[in-house]
């Protein structure tokens, strides 16, 4: 067990040094440290102690979340903070016998989707390099996705980890909101932001949002779905290109054949769910950086600072009646579950599209990338129900997630599913493995 | 039915421009969510009440 955990990150160590400079998946490493970490999970082995759960399991931290001892960038120009101490989700990694391997790339303070950083280099898919990681946890599913790490922490403001998790072919967690806890982490929007994991199989991610949220490990998720009642939402599978609805809808028939009811539901208001994101978030992010905007705001990418700014020009009566509106949108949302245990959606739309693409096709017309990514998760990211991604197969050589979405709490219930889609697909692995 | 995406719009190089342009749309956002919708309805939220 000890040399096998030592064996986990030199293999990691040895996949980093291998692949980082294509793929910009990690901004900062510390192998001398992640070694002797390693030897330290393996002593305490040797020792005939228990090192925890996670014993040896290397871990991409996002580069938003403190990790004592190395900087946290935030993926900005300048921008830079030394912590001391470890954000507790990184502690309780520690505690449970991860080794960190580094920090990971994330659009400019996790203010975007496509994992595309002017300031830090773009971070490249590691089933095609020339193609779009997705973000804003890009380093982190890009690092899982190459053996660059087994485990990562990414967060999800507005499909942040599910979009990358995607796009990269591996399993990303959106825990139910406050879940997690979310200190030390540079805030993105307060009342959207979710932390959660990233790995290359759903036990691995059940195992570290256990460890994340505090609790002791449950069992590895069960493949049973027979009894369960799933809803397939049309309205979002109405905006998957061929490839991406032809996967997921035999991932769906494969778990109708595992003994699951599968049946159409609609989720209303999307387009003014979608409004009410973009206006909660953009009053919060604006907020969040309020404490040195004005000083660095030529530091900023353009996009992003727009992003921000345009957030101290709406006035607080557009946040609060948004608010409102939010309660409706997740009033309706409980509706539209009642009689299913959960739903079905893309976590994306389209394949991961070339990195300098600025539009993307869907659906035979010509769309923005961001928000064709944003598409199918901003409008569900206002709700405190958990997400899971997926991978759900492969499709002109690239990976295709599926979404899965269920009540506040219900997260060993998505994993059920995802385990039992996992199954069905099998292993995937990018070609540079 | 298909819910649509966000229309494409052309991308200014200038900085300034672009956070004007980003506040129009939030604001053409905002004016589509009516006030008198939400009468009564609280305007900040702690845990989602899910039955």
């Amino acid at each position: 067990m000890g040399v096998s955990a030592v064996d986990r990150v030199e293999a990691a160590i040895a996949a980093t040094e291998r692949l980082n400079p294509t793929l910009n998946a990690y901004l900062h490493v510390d192998f001398e440290r992640t070694r002797a970490e390693a030897a330290e999970v393996r002593a305490i082995e040797a020792a005939g102690a228990r090192p925890g759960p996670l014993a040896g399991m290397p871990v991409c931290v996002k580069d938003i979340v403190d990790v004592a001892g190395m900087p946290t960038t935030a993926g900005g120009a300048d921008w830079v903070r030394h912590p001391e101490e470890d954000a507790t989700v990184v502690a309780r990694l520690r505690a449970a016998g991860a080794v960190i391997v580094g920090k990971g790339n994330t659009n400019e303070f996790a203010c975007g989707i496509d994992g595309r950083n002017p300031h830090k280099g773009d971070c490249r898919n590691p089933w095609d390099p020339t193609r779009l990681s997705g973000g804003s946890s890009s380093g982190p599913a890009a690092a899982v996705a190459a053996g660059m790490a087994d485990g990562a922490i990414g967060s999800d403001t507005s499909g942040s980890i599910r979009v990358p998790a995607a796009l990269c072919g591996v399993v990303g967690i959106r825990p139910t909101r406050e879940l997690v806890p979310a200190d030390g982490v540079v805030a993105l929007a307060w009342s959207l932001d979710a932390v959660g994991p990233l790995a290359r199989d759903v036990a691995g991610a059940a195992l570290l949002l256990d460890v994340l949220a505090g609790r002791p490990p449950a069992p590895a998720p069960r493949l049973a779905v027979d009894g369960l009642r799933l809803g397939v939402a049309t309205s979002l599978m109405g905006l998957a290109e061929e490839p991406v609805a032809d996967a997921l809808a035999e991932a769906a028939a494969g778990l109708r054949d595992a003994g699951a009811e599968i049946v159409d539901r609609e989720i209303p208001d999307l387009e003014r769910a979608t409004a009410i994101h973009r206006l909660v978030q953009a009053c919060e992010v604006a907020a969040a950086h309020a404490p040195w905007f004005e000083r660095q705001r030529d530091r900023y990418a353009p996009e992003v600072r727009a992003r921000i700014e345009a957030g101290y020009g709406l006035p607080a009566e557009a946040y609060l009646r948004a608010q409102r509106h939010r309660h409706l949108f997740t009033r309706a949302f409980a509706a539209a579950m009642d009689g299913v245990d959960a739903i079905l959606a893309p976590a994306s739309p389209v394949l991961a599209p070339p990195i300098a693409a600025e539009e993307t096709t869907v659906r035979g017309e010509r769309r923005p990338v961001r928000g064709a990514l944003l598409s199918c998760v901003a409008p569900l990211s206002q709700l405190d129900c958990p997400m899971v991604v997926v991978p759900a197969g492969v499709r002109e050589g690239l990976p295709v997630g599926l979404q899965l979405i269920g009540r506040p709490g219900s997260e060993a219930l998505l994993l059920r599913v995802a385990a039992a889609v996992e199954s069905n697909v099998g292993p995937i692995r990018p070609p540079v493995l | 039915m298909a819910a649509s995406l966000a229309p494409v719009t052309p991308t200014p190089d200038d900085p300034d421009a672009l956070v004007a342009t980003e506040l129009a749309e939030l604001e053409a956002l905002a004016a589509g969510l009516p006030a008198d919708e939400v009468d009564g309805v609280p305007p900040v939220q702690g845990p989602q009440e899910w039955e």
